[in-house]
């Protein structure tokens, strides 16, 4: 199990990355795998940078778990209440007329990993639980 | 992200290596859309990237859209498998025009 701080600015986040990408290349991740991971927290902590409201410190930490057939990911974060699973899609398939864009990486991380749950723990923290399969 | 300018046949050929993600769009977007502001055509070849986040869809997003404004043409070329599938879940596959290899994406612009 590999518990890390994920800093919110780019710098931080890159070197989060490497960190997880090392633990899940140890593990045996498969390389499909670590790209789902990646992108998951690229775009979740993209959206806390953009629309995360804070009332406190921003801070946000993951833990992942890698048992040989996925990778199951707590991402927490002290940003106002946001349930992931609640949003609606954008509409679908994009389109070169359309210039809305915007929910493209919710939609992304959706289609890469399961949202297998979302709390707002007592302490003002956002706990969201994702599973990546390795298929 | 580095960005290695080339040509094939007429088009441009800009081929990226790296992560396209939201660190590395902002000055690969600048340089697409400078590219493509004569109205030219111009080949994004994405052989070496092996890796692309929203950040990166909306980059490929906008060249597309500049093209097409300009009059110019607009095609990604070689996406190794795991961009390619970024590319299908999200539907941009039905949006751009997408080839094998870079010196097939520019003579699909006739």
């Amino acid at each position: 199990m590999l518990t890390l701080d994920i800093p919110l600015e780019p710098e931080g986040l890159e070197a989060a990355q490497a960190r997880i990408e090392a633990f899940l290349e140890q593990g045996g991740a498969s390389e499909r795998v670590r790209y789902k991971v990646r992108l998951i927290l690229d775009e979740m902590i993209a959206n806390l940078q953009l629309h995360g409201r804070f009332d406190a410190d921003r801070l946000a930490r993951a833990r992942l778990r890698w048992d040989g057939a996925g990778v199951q990911l707590r991402l927490e974060d002290t940003a106002a209440p946001f349930d992931p699973r609640a949003t609606a899609d954008p509409r679908s398939p994009p389109s070169l007329d359309d210039d809305r864009v915007g929910g493209l990486g919710l939609s992304l991380v959706r289609k890469m990993a399961e949202i297998r749950g979302y709390s707002r723990l007592a302490e003002g923290w956002n706990q969201t639980e994702f599973f990546v399969s390795d298929s | 992200m580095d960005i290695i300018e080339s040509t094939a046949g007429t088009a441009k050929v800009a081929g990226l290596r790296g992560r396209l993600d939201t660190a590395t769009a902002p000055a690969a977007e600048t340089r697409l859309l400078e590219m493509l502001a004569d109205g030219g055509s111009v080949v994004v070849d994405l052989a070496e990237v092996h890796y692309v986040s929203s950040a990166g869809l909306r980059v490929l997003l906008k060249a597309a859209k500049m093209a097409r404004v300009a009059g110019g043409g607009f095609a990604v070329a070689a996406p190794q498998p795991s961009v390619r599938e970024v590319l299908e879940i999200s539907g941009f596959d039905k949006i751009l025009e997408i080839h094998a290899t870079r010196d097939a994406a520019a003579a699909s612009f006739g």
